[in-house]
Protein backbone atom coordinates (compact mmCIF):
# COMPACT_ATOMS: atom_id res chain seq x y z
CA UNK A 1 0.00 0.00 0.00
CA UNK A 2 1.16 3.21 -0.59
CA UNK A 3 0.08 5.83 1.90
CA UNK A 4 1.43 9.64 -0.01
CA UNK A 5 3.39 11.65 2.50
CA UNK A 6 2.26 15.49 2.05
CA UNK A 7 5.09 17.49 1.42
CA UNK A 8 5.85 20.23 3.96
CA UNK A 9 5.25 22.88 1.51
CA UNK A 10 1.67 21.69 0.40
CA UNK A 11 1.01 21.75 4.14
CA UNK A 12 2.28 25.54 4.41
CA UNK A 13 0.32 26.47 1.69
CA UNK A 14 -2.93 24.97 2.76
CA UNK A 15 -2.49 26.52 6.38
CA UNK A 16 -2.11 29.69 4.52
CA UNK A 17 -5.34 29.45 3.02
CA UNK A 18 -6.68 28.59 6.09
CA UNK A 19 -5.32 31.90 7.87
CA UNK A 20 -6.46 33.98 5.42
CA UNK A 21 -10.40 32.09 5.12
CA UNK A 22 -10.32 32.76 9.16
CA UNK A 23 -9.25 36.21 8.71
CA UNK A 24 -11.98 37.01 6.60
CA UNK A 25 -15.33 35.84 9.01
CA UNK A 26 -16.24 33.22 10.61
CA UNK A 27 -16.04 30.05 9.44
CA UNK A 28 -19.41 28.01 8.04
CA UNK A 29 -19.92 24.82 10.20
CA UNK A 30 -19.02 22.81 6.59
CA UNK A 31 -16.05 24.66 6.60
CA UNK A 32 -15.42 24.59 10.12
CA UNK A 33 -15.68 20.54 9.86
CA UNK A 34 -12.83 20.48 6.84
CA UNK A 35 -10.07 22.60 8.97
CA UNK A 36 -10.82 19.73 11.91
CA UNK A 37 -10.54 17.07 9.31
CA UNK A 38 -7.60 18.57 7.58
CA UNK A 39 -5.37 19.22 11.20
CA UNK A 40 -6.47 15.30 12.06
CA UNK A 41 -4.65 14.38 9.01
CA UNK A 42 -1.45 15.29 10.18
CA UNK A 43 0.24 16.58 13.29
CA UNK A 44 2.48 18.99 11.14
CA UNK A 45 -0.70 20.14 9.56
CA UNK A 46 -1.40 22.08 13.18
CA UNK A 47 2.20 23.26 13.86
CA UNK A 48 2.32 24.27 9.63
CA UNK A 49 -1.48 26.37 11.26
CA UNK A 50 -0.05 27.62 14.40
CA UNK A 51 2.93 28.73 12.23
CA UNK A 52 0.80 30.75 9.55
CA UNK A 53 -0.81 32.53 12.33
CA UNK A 54 1.64 33.52 14.11
CA UNK A 55 3.88 34.56 11.17
CA UNK A 56 0.59 36.81 10.07
CA UNK A 57 0.02 38.53 13.11
CA UNK A 58 3.57 38.83 13.89
CA UNK A 59 4.32 41.92 15.31
CA UNK A 60 7.87 42.28 13.52
CA UNK A 61 6.16 41.45 9.85
CA UNK A 62 4.42 44.56 10.83
CA UNK A 63 7.71 46.10 11.92
CA UNK A 64 8.91 45.77 8.74
CA UNK A 65 6.14 46.28 6.70
CA UNK A 66 6.21 49.96 8.04
CA UNK A 67 9.96 49.85 7.30
CA UNK A 68 9.12 48.99 3.30
CA UNK A 69 5.88 52.00 3.22
CA UNK A 70 6.95 54.62 0.66
CA UNK A 71 4.95 57.54 -0.70
CA UNK A 72 1.99 55.51 -2.43
CA UNK A 73 3.32 54.70 -6.46
CA UNK A 74 0.63 56.13 -8.98
CA UNK A 75 -0.74 53.17 -9.76
CA UNK A 76 -1.79 52.18 -5.95
CA UNK A 77 -2.92 55.56 -5.76
CA UNK A 78 -6.24 54.39 -7.46
CA UNK A 79 -7.05 51.68 -4.77
CA UNK A 80 -7.85 54.96 -2.41
CA UNK A 81 -5.40 56.64 -0.45
CA UNK A 82 -3.16 55.25 2.33
CA UNK A 83 -3.03 57.55 5.22
CA UNK A 84 0.64 58.36 5.10
CA UNK A 85 1.71 59.12 8.75
CA UNK A 86 5.81 59.32 7.96
CA UNK A 87 6.15 60.38 4.42
CA UNK A 88 10.18 58.88 3.56
CA UNK A 89 12.73 60.79 1.88
CA UNK A 90 15.62 59.84 0.29
CA UNK A 91 17.44 56.53 -0.91
CA UNK A 92 18.68 55.15 2.62
CA UNK A 93 14.69 55.65 3.85
CA UNK A 94 13.66 52.41 2.39
CA UNK A 95 15.38 51.26 5.51
CA UNK A 96 14.05 53.38 7.55
CA UNK A 97 10.48 54.08 8.54
CA UNK A 98 9.96 53.31 11.65
CA UNK A 99 11.70 56.54 13.03
CA UNK A 100 11.09 59.73 10.69
CA UNK A 101 14.50 60.48 8.97
CA UNK A 102 15.15 63.32 6.71
CA UNK A 103 18.68 64.11 4.40
CA UNK A 104 19.49 67.48 4.72
CA UNK A 105 22.43 69.08 3.08
CA UNK A 106 25.74 68.46 4.25
CA UNK A 107 27.09 70.86 7.15
CA UNK A 108 29.38 73.54 7.18
CA UNK A 109 31.52 74.98 9.62
CA UNK A 110 30.40 75.29 13.25
CA UNK A 111 26.31 74.04 12.10
CA UNK A 112 24.10 72.81 14.80
CA UNK A 113 21.70 70.04 14.41
CA UNK A 114 19.19 69.25 16.83
CA UNK A 115 16.67 65.79 16.10
CA UNK A 116 13.14 65.89 17.54
CA UNK A 117 11.49 63.38 19.59
CA UNK A 118 11.97 60.08 17.78
CA UNK A 119 13.76 61.01 15.62
CA UNK A 120 16.81 60.02 13.92
CA UNK A 121 18.88 61.68 11.75
CA UNK A 122 21.28 61.41 9.18
CA UNK A 123 24.25 64.32 8.72
CA UNK A 124 26.74 63.40 6.05
CA UNK A 125 29.84 65.12 6.63
CA UNK A 126 31.89 66.42 3.16
CA UNK A 127 34.58 63.94 4.06
CA UNK A 128 32.43 60.94 3.72
CA UNK A 129 32.21 60.52 7.42
CA UNK A 130 28.23 59.70 9.02
CA UNK A 131 27.50 61.07 11.85
CA UNK A 132 23.99 59.21 12.59
CA UNK A 133 21.61 61.61 15.65
CA UNK A 134 19.81 59.81 17.78
CA UNK A 135 16.11 60.80 19.50
CA UNK A 136 16.49 64.26 21.17
CA UNK A 137 19.62 65.22 20.53
CA UNK A 138 21.67 68.12 19.56
CA UNK A 139 25.28 68.57 18.22
CA UNK A 140 27.62 71.27 16.41
CA UNK A 141 29.81 70.07 14.06
CA UNK A 142 33.07 72.33 13.23
CA UNK A 143 34.64 71.34 10.42
CA UNK A 144 37.74 72.47 9.12
CA UNK A 145 40.72 71.89 7.73
CA UNK A 146 43.09 70.66 10.21
CA UNK A 147 40.47 69.20 12.75
CA UNK A 148 36.84 67.61 12.75
CA UNK A 149 35.33 68.82 16.13
CA UNK A 150 31.64 67.64 16.96
CA UNK A 151 30.34 68.82 20.48
CA UNK A 152 27.56 66.69 22.05
CA UNK A 153 25.26 68.76 23.29
CA UNK A 154 22.26 66.17 23.89
CA UNK A 155 21.04 63.10 23.82
CA UNK A 156 23.28 60.02 21.60
CA UNK A 157 24.94 59.83 18.59
CA UNK A 158 26.61 57.77 16.11
CA UNK A 159 29.55 58.18 14.42
CA UNK A 160 31.00 56.57 11.36
CA UNK A 161 34.90 58.17 10.69
CA UNK A 162 36.50 58.61 7.18
CA UNK A 163 39.95 57.61 7.90
CA UNK A 164 42.00 60.72 7.57
CA UNK A 165 45.35 60.88 10.15
CA UNK A 166 45.93 64.10 9.31
CA UNK A 167 42.62 65.28 10.78
CA UNK A 168 41.40 63.94 14.09
CA UNK A 169 37.85 63.03 14.71
CA UNK A 170 37.00 64.56 17.99
CA UNK A 171 33.83 64.19 19.77
CA UNK A 172 33.23 66.39 22.80
CA UNK A 173 30.89 66.38 25.54
CA UNK A 174 31.28 68.27 28.46
CA UNK A 175 34.04 66.84 30.76
CA UNK A 176 35.56 64.40 28.26
CA UNK A 177 35.78 63.84 24.27
CA UNK A 178 36.58 61.15 22.61
CA UNK A 179 38.80 61.00 19.67
CA UNK A 180 39.53 59.02 16.56
CA UNK A 181 41.11 58.37 13.48
CA UNK A 182 39.34 56.31 11.36
CA UNK A 183 36.66 54.18 13.07
CA UNK A 184 32.72 53.99 13.90
CA UNK A 185 31.56 54.64 17.41
CA UNK A 186 28.38 55.82 19.37
CA UNK A 187 28.82 58.82 22.33
CA UNK A 188 25.53 59.03 24.70
CA UNK A 189 25.35 62.14 27.10
CA UNK A 190 23.74 59.89 30.22
CA UNK A 191 22.94 63.22 32.38
CA UNK A 192 24.08 66.63 32.78
CA UNK A 193 26.23 66.14 34.60
CA UNK A 194 28.37 65.17 32.49
CA UNK A 195 28.54 61.27 32.31
CA UNK A 196 28.81 60.08 28.65
CA UNK A 197 28.90 56.28 27.46
CA UNK A 198 31.65 55.86 24.32
CA UNK A 199 30.74 52.71 22.68
CA UNK A 200 32.81 51.71 19.83
CA UNK A 201 32.28 48.87 16.58
CA UNK A 202 35.40 49.06 15.36
CA UNK A 203 38.81 50.53 15.44
CA UNK A 204 40.13 52.62 18.47
CA UNK A 205 38.99 55.46 20.35
CA UNK A 206 40.65 57.38 22.50
CA UNK A 207 38.71 59.00 25.93
CA UNK A 208 40.24 61.82 27.10
CA UNK A 209 40.09 65.34 28.67
CA UNK A 210 38.85 68.22 26.23
CA UNK A 211 42.00 70.74 25.16
CA UNK A 212 40.65 73.42 27.34
CA UNK A 213 42.84 72.97 30.69
CA UNK A 214 40.42 72.77 33.82
CA UNK A 215 40.68 74.83 36.75
CA UNK A 216 44.29 73.89 38.49
CA UNK A 217 42.55 71.83 41.87
CA UNK A 218 40.68 69.45 39.37
CA UNK A 219 43.47 69.16 37.05
CA UNK A 220 45.85 67.70 39.52
CA UNK A 221 42.70 65.58 40.84
CA UNK A 222 42.62 64.50 37.04
CA UNK A 223 46.27 63.49 36.63
CA UNK A 224 45.91 60.61 38.87
CA UNK A 225 43.70 58.98 36.66
CA UNK A 226 44.61 60.27 33.22
CA UNK A 227 48.12 58.74 33.32
CA UNK A 228 49.68 62.57 33.31
CA UNK A 229 52.07 63.38 30.28
CA UNK A 230 50.46 65.88 28.92
CA UNK A 231 49.75 65.39 25.65
CA UNK A 232 47.51 64.33 22.92
CA UNK A 233 47.35 61.09 23.93
CA UNK A 234 46.93 61.02 27.55
CA UNK A 235 42.96 59.02 27.34
CA UNK A 236 41.94 55.68 27.47
CA UNK A 237 42.36 53.84 24.39
CA UNK A 238 38.40 51.85 23.60
CA UNK A 239 38.81 49.60 20.69
CA UNK A 240 36.51 46.96 19.37
CA UNK A 241 33.37 45.91 21.02
CA UNK A 242 34.53 47.80 23.79
CA UNK A 243 32.36 50.37 26.26
CA UNK A 244 33.64 53.18 28.30
CA UNK A 245 31.27 54.78 30.68
CA UNK A 246 33.07 58.54 31.64
CA UNK A 247 31.60 59.59 35.26
CA UNK A 248 31.78 62.55 37.14
CA UNK A 249 32.71 61.61 40.95
CA UNK A 250 34.42 63.21 43.71
CA UNK A 251 37.59 61.99 45.21
CA UNK A 252 38.60 61.37 48.43
CA UNK A 253 39.44 65.34 48.92
CA UNK A 254 35.97 66.04 47.77
CA UNK A 255 37.29 67.66 44.56
CA UNK A 256 35.63 66.60 41.16
CA UNK A 257 37.15 63.81 38.89
CA UNK A 258 36.25 62.18 35.62
CA UNK A 259 36.76 58.82 35.89
CA UNK A 260 36.76 56.43 33.18
CA UNK A 261 35.93 52.43 32.95
CA UNK A 262 36.54 49.94 30.04
CA UNK A 263 34.57 47.23 29.49
CA UNK A 264 34.00 44.39 26.80
CA UNK A 265 30.86 43.80 25.60
CA UNK A 266 29.66 40.90 22.68
CA UNK A 267 29.57 41.92 19.63
CA UNK A 268 25.98 41.19 19.29
CA UNK A 269 24.83 43.21 22.61
CA UNK A 270 27.06 46.40 21.02
CA UNK A 271 25.31 45.60 17.65
CA UNK A 272 22.00 45.47 19.67
CA UNK A 273 22.02 48.51 21.61
CA UNK A 274 23.02 50.34 18.68
CA UNK A 275 19.45 49.21 16.24
CA UNK A 276 18.14 52.85 17.15
CA UNK A 277 20.27 53.67 14.27
CA UNK A 278 17.61 51.80 12.16
CA UNK A 279 14.78 53.40 14.21
CA UNK A 280 14.65 49.98 16.79
CA UNK A 281 15.07 49.40 19.77
CA UNK A 282 16.30 45.93 20.78
CA UNK A 283 16.25 44.15 24.28
CA UNK A 284 17.98 41.27 25.52
CA UNK A 285 16.54 40.28 29.03
CA UNK A 286 16.03 43.40 30.16
CA UNK A 287 13.53 44.13 32.97
CA UNK A 288 10.47 46.26 31.87
CA UNK A 289 10.83 49.01 33.56
CA UNK A 290 14.66 49.63 31.38
CA UNK A 291 12.71 49.11 28.68
CA UNK A 292 10.55 51.68 29.50
CA UNK A 293 12.92 54.24 30.16
CA UNK A 294 14.45 53.46 27.25
CA UNK A 295 11.83 54.23 25.18
CA UNK A 296 10.69 57.55 27.06
CA UNK A 297 13.51 58.69 24.91
CA UNK A 298 12.10 58.43 21.84
CA UNK A 299 8.56 59.39 22.73
CA UNK A 300 6.23 61.82 24.10
CA UNK A 301 4.14 58.89 25.31
CA UNK A 302 5.67 57.28 28.43
CA UNK A 303 4.90 53.89 29.38
CA UNK A 304 4.62 52.96 33.36
CA UNK A 305 5.11 49.98 34.75
CA UNK A 306 3.07 49.38 37.86
CA UNK A 307 4.11 46.54 40.40
CA UNK A 308 5.74 43.22 40.19
CA UNK A 309 5.80 43.61 36.08
CA UNK A 310 8.36 46.01 36.54
CA UNK A 311 10.68 43.32 37.18
CA UNK A 312 9.34 40.90 34.53
CA UNK A 313 12.99 40.27 32.03
CA UNK A 314 12.04 40.71 28.56
CA UNK A 315 13.54 40.47 24.61
CA UNK A 316 12.55 41.50 21.41
CA UNK A 317 12.66 44.30 18.69
CA UNK A 318 10.36 46.96 18.62
CA UNK A 319 9.77 49.96 16.58
CA UNK A 320 11.33 52.24 18.49
CA UNK A 321 8.85 55.59 18.44
CA UNK A 322 5.82 53.38 18.62
CA UNK A 323 5.47 52.68 22.68
CA UNK A 324 1.46 51.72 22.08
CA UNK A 325 2.64 48.80 20.13
CA UNK A 326 5.25 47.38 22.57
CA UNK A 327 3.21 48.15 25.25
CA UNK A 328 0.29 45.90 23.58
CA UNK A 329 3.03 43.11 22.47
CA UNK A 330 4.20 43.32 26.31
CA UNK A 331 0.61 43.17 27.24
CA UNK A 332 0.10 40.04 25.40
CA UNK A 333 3.28 38.27 26.05
CA UNK A 334 3.22 38.67 29.75
CA UNK A 335 -0.73 38.56 30.26
CA UNK A 336 -0.68 42.15 31.55
CA UNK A 337 -3.17 44.54 31.04
CA UNK A 338 -2.72 47.88 29.55
CA UNK A 339 -4.51 51.42 29.21
CA UNK A 340 -3.62 54.43 27.93
CA UNK A 341 -4.33 58.09 29.60
CA UNK A 342 -3.14 60.56 27.21
CA UNK A 343 0.22 60.62 26.98
CA UNK A 344 0.41 57.96 29.52
CA UNK A 345 0.33 54.41 29.29
CA UNK A 346 0.30 52.35 32.16
CA UNK A 347 1.16 48.21 32.69
CA UNK A 348 -0.46 46.49 35.30
CA UNK A 349 -1.08 43.22 36.47
CA UNK B 1 -8.81 43.11 14.77
CA UNK B 2 -7.69 39.54 14.69
CA UNK B 3 -10.78 37.17 14.56
CA UNK B 4 -8.56 34.19 13.31
CA UNK B 5 -9.12 31.32 16.20
CA UNK B 6 -11.58 33.28 18.34
CA UNK B 7 -14.18 31.03 17.54
CA UNK B 8 -12.69 27.57 16.97
CA UNK B 9 -13.41 24.56 18.25
CA UNK B 10 -11.16 21.82 17.53
CA UNK B 11 -9.03 21.18 20.93
CA UNK B 12 -6.40 20.62 18.09
CA UNK B 13 -6.95 25.04 16.72
CA UNK B 14 -5.00 27.34 18.04
CA UNK B 15 -6.18 30.03 20.28
CA UNK B 16 -5.74 33.66 19.62
CA UNK B 17 -3.26 34.12 22.55
CA UNK B 18 -1.42 30.90 21.74
CA UNK B 19 -0.84 32.11 18.58
CA UNK B 20 0.30 35.60 19.58
CA UNK B 21 2.43 33.90 22.56
CA UNK B 22 3.96 32.26 19.44
CA UNK B 23 4.83 35.49 17.78
CA UNK B 24 6.24 37.42 20.25
CA UNK B 25 8.45 34.47 21.40
CA UNK B 26 9.52 31.61 18.77
CA UNK B 27 9.04 33.56 15.18
CA UNK B 28 12.20 35.67 16.36
CA UNK B 29 14.30 32.30 16.88
CA UNK B 30 12.91 30.44 13.68
CA UNK B 31 15.91 31.61 11.61
CA UNK B 32 18.28 30.38 14.69
CA UNK B 33 16.19 27.04 14.54
CA UNK B 34 16.55 26.63 11.27
CA UNK B 35 19.87 27.39 10.83
CA UNK B 36 21.08 25.05 13.58
CA UNK B 37 18.94 22.34 12.47
CA UNK B 38 20.61 22.19 9.15
CA UNK B 39 23.61 22.25 10.71
CA UNK B 40 22.94 19.23 12.61
CA UNK B 41 22.39 17.98 8.90
CA UNK B 42 23.91 15.13 9.57
CA UNK B 43 20.95 13.47 11.36
CA UNK B 44 19.11 13.40 7.79
CA UNK B 45 15.92 14.72 9.95
CA UNK B 46 13.62 17.29 7.09
CA UNK B 47 13.94 21.08 8.94
CA UNK B 48 11.02 21.75 7.72
CA UNK B 49 9.13 18.41 9.02
CA UNK B 50 11.01 19.40 12.10
CA UNK B 51 9.94 23.21 12.51
CA UNK B 52 6.48 22.62 11.84
CA UNK B 53 6.05 19.60 14.74
CA UNK B 54 7.47 21.81 16.75
CA UNK B 55 5.40 24.88 15.94
CA UNK B 56 2.39 21.99 16.76
CA UNK B 57 3.43 20.84 20.23
CA UNK B 58 4.16 24.75 21.42
CA UNK B 59 1.15 25.23 19.87
CA UNK B 60 -1.13 22.25 21.65
CA UNK B 61 0.53 22.41 25.13
CA UNK B 62 -1.99 22.77 27.32
CA UNK B 63 -0.30 25.95 29.17
CA UNK B 64 2.71 27.90 28.24
CA UNK B 65 2.74 29.71 31.31
CA UNK B 66 5.86 28.34 32.90
CA UNK B 67 8.05 28.54 29.94
CA UNK B 68 10.60 31.16 31.13
CA UNK B 69 12.86 30.99 28.16
CA UNK B 70 11.01 30.53 24.96
CA UNK B 71 13.78 30.27 23.28
CA UNK B 72 15.84 27.34 25.00
CA UNK B 73 12.08 25.13 25.11
CA UNK B 74 11.72 25.67 21.74
CA UNK B 75 14.99 24.05 20.86
CA UNK B 76 14.08 21.49 23.59
CA UNK B 77 10.94 20.66 21.80
CA UNK B 78 12.77 20.56 18.19
CA UNK B 79 15.36 18.20 19.71
CA UNK B 80 13.09 15.66 20.70
CA UNK B 81 11.46 16.03 17.76
CA UNK B 82 14.60 14.72 15.78
CA UNK B 83 14.83 12.01 18.65
CA UNK B 84 11.37 10.43 17.78
CA UNK B 85 11.64 10.65 14.28
CA UNK B 86 15.46 8.62 14.77
CA UNK B 87 13.47 6.25 16.99
CA UNK B 88 10.51 6.04 14.34
CA UNK B 89 12.96 5.40 11.18
CA UNK B 90 13.32 1.97 10.26
CA UNK B 91 17.13 2.51 9.91
CA UNK B 92 18.89 4.80 11.67
CA UNK B 93 21.95 5.86 9.97
CA UNK B 94 25.21 5.60 11.91
CA UNK B 95 26.03 8.91 11.95
CA UNK B 96 22.64 10.08 13.11
CA UNK B 97 23.37 8.07 16.27
CA UNK B 98 26.95 9.67 16.93
CA UNK B 99 25.89 13.48 16.22
CA UNK B 100 23.09 12.81 19.07
CA UNK B 101 25.88 13.93 21.21
CA UNK B 102 27.08 16.83 19.66
CA UNK B 103 23.62 17.98 19.39
CA UNK B 104 23.26 17.75 23.12
CA UNK B 105 26.47 19.49 23.57
CA UNK B 106 25.05 22.78 21.44
CA UNK B 107 21.73 22.52 23.45
CA UNK B 108 23.85 24.23 26.18
CA UNK B 109 25.49 27.09 24.32
CA UNK B 110 23.50 28.76 21.72
CA UNK B 111 26.24 29.95 19.55
CA UNK B 112 27.09 33.28 18.88
CA UNK B 113 25.84 32.84 15.05
CA UNK B 114 22.38 32.39 16.86
CA UNK B 115 22.54 35.82 17.98
CA UNK B 116 23.72 37.28 14.69
CA UNK B 117 20.36 35.92 13.01
CA UNK B 118 18.17 36.51 15.40
CA UNK B 119 19.31 40.48 14.75
CA UNK B 120 18.76 39.84 11.28
CA UNK B 121 15.45 38.31 11.53
CA UNK B 122 14.01 41.50 10.98
CA UNK B 123 16.05 41.77 7.80
CA UNK B 124 14.76 38.62 6.53
CA UNK B 125 11.17 39.69 7.18
CA UNK B 126 11.78 42.84 5.43
CA UNK B 127 13.49 41.52 2.57
CA UNK B 128 10.36 38.87 2.03
CA UNK B 129 8.36 41.05 2.33
CA UNK B 130 9.70 43.35 -0.23
CA UNK B 131 9.59 40.39 -2.87
CA UNK B 132 5.61 40.05 -2.56
CA UNK B 133 4.11 41.04 -6.12
CA UNK B 134 2.46 44.38 -5.77
CA UNK B 135 -0.58 43.64 -5.40
CA UNK B 136 -0.47 40.97 -2.98
CA UNK B 137 1.40 43.36 -0.77
CA UNK B 138 -0.61 46.14 -1.14
CA UNK B 139 -3.56 43.84 0.14
CA UNK B 140 -1.15 42.67 2.76
CA UNK B 141 0.09 46.09 4.29
CA UNK B 142 -3.97 47.67 4.41
CA UNK B 143 -4.69 44.13 6.58
CA UNK B 144 -2.07 44.56 9.10
CA UNK B 145 -0.64 48.19 9.07
CA UNK B 146 -3.46 49.94 8.69
CA UNK B 147 -5.91 47.44 10.19
CA UNK B 148 -8.40 47.10 7.70
CA UNK B 149 -10.59 44.71 7.21
CA UNK B 150 -10.71 42.37 3.84
CA UNK B 151 -14.28 43.51 3.45
CA UNK B 152 -13.00 46.95 3.34
CA UNK B 153 -9.94 46.40 1.17
CA UNK B 154 -11.94 44.14 -1.15
CA UNK B 155 -14.01 47.65 -1.46
CA UNK B 156 -11.15 50.20 -1.77
CA UNK B 157 -8.99 48.34 -3.96
CA UNK B 158 -12.70 47.52 -6.22
CA UNK B 159 -11.72 43.65 -5.89
CA UNK B 160 -14.02 40.97 -4.50
CA UNK B 161 -13.91 39.62 -1.47
CA UNK B 162 -12.74 36.64 -2.44
CA UNK B 163 -9.74 37.99 -4.58
CA UNK B 164 -8.29 39.57 -1.57
CA UNK B 165 -8.64 36.38 0.44
CA UNK B 166 -6.70 34.86 -1.95
CA UNK B 167 -4.18 37.30 -2.10
CA UNK B 168 -3.87 37.23 1.87
CA UNK B 169 -3.34 33.13 1.47
CA UNK B 170 -0.98 34.07 -1.57
CA UNK B 171 0.84 37.15 0.68
CA UNK B 172 1.23 34.17 3.73
CA UNK B 173 2.18 31.57 1.45
CA UNK B 174 4.80 33.18 0.11
CA UNK B 175 6.60 34.74 3.15
CA UNK B 176 6.42 31.17 5.15
CA UNK B 177 8.42 29.97 1.85
CA UNK B 178 10.67 32.59 1.47
CA UNK B 179 11.64 33.07 5.09
CA UNK B 180 12.63 28.93 5.34
CA UNK B 181 14.38 29.08 2.38
CA UNK B 182 16.49 32.51 3.26
CA UNK B 183 18.18 29.93 5.66
CA UNK B 184 19.06 27.59 2.89
CA UNK B 185 20.81 30.42 0.82
CA UNK B 186 22.86 31.33 3.60
CA UNK B 187 24.02 27.81 4.38
CA UNK B 188 24.32 27.42 0.35
CA UNK B 189 27.51 25.05 0.82
CA UNK B 190 25.77 22.55 3.60
CA UNK B 191 22.97 22.37 1.58
CA UNK B 192 24.95 21.63 -1.29
CA UNK B 193 26.99 18.77 0.18
CA UNK B 194 24.17 17.26 1.49
CA UNK B 195 22.37 17.11 -2.04
CA UNK B 196 25.30 15.38 -3.38
CA UNK B 197 25.34 12.79 -0.07
CA UNK B 198 21.57 12.01 -1.19
CA UNK B 199 22.33 11.95 -5.03
CA UNK B 200 25.06 8.96 -4.12
CA UNK B 201 22.84 7.36 -1.46
CA UNK B 202 20.08 7.58 -4.63
CA UNK B 203 22.36 5.92 -6.98
CA UNK B 204 23.73 3.29 -4.45
CA UNK B 205 19.87 2.04 -3.96
CA UNK B 206 19.17 1.99 -7.85
CA UNK B 207 22.06 0.10 -7.88
CA UNK B 208 20.51 -2.43 -5.42
CA UNK B 209 17.23 -2.44 -7.07
CA UNK B 210 18.88 -3.14 -10.64
CA UNK B 211 20.86 -6.34 -9.26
Amino acid sequence: MITQRQSAKSIDEAAARWVARQDAGELTPAEEADLSAWLDSDIRCVGALARAQAYFISPRMELAMRMLRRPPAPSVAQWGTLPRRAVLMGAAASVLGAAVLVRRPAPTAGRRYASEVGEVRRIPLPDGSRITLNTDSVLEVDYREDSRTIRLLKGEAYFEVAKNPDRPFIVQGPKAQARAVGTAYAVRLEDDKGSMRVQVTSGRVAVELPPPAPPATAWQALERLWTPSAGATNGTHVTANQEAEVRIGLNAAGVEEVQVSLRDVAPGALGRSLMWREGLLSFEGVTLAEAAAEFARYSVQKIVVKGAPAHERISGLFAATDPAGFARAIALGLRIKSKREGDIITLYK
Amino acid sequence: MLRCGATLKSTKQITIERAQWLALHVVPHEPALRAWLKRKGGLHCDVDDVVQETYAILATKASVDAILDPKTYTFQVAHSVILQQLRHARVVPITAVSDIGALEAVMDQPSPEDTVLARSELEHVRRAIEALPRKTRAAFVMRRVEGLSQQEIARRMNLSQHTIQKQVARGIKLLLAQLGREEADEDGVADQKKKTRSVERDHAAAKRKVH
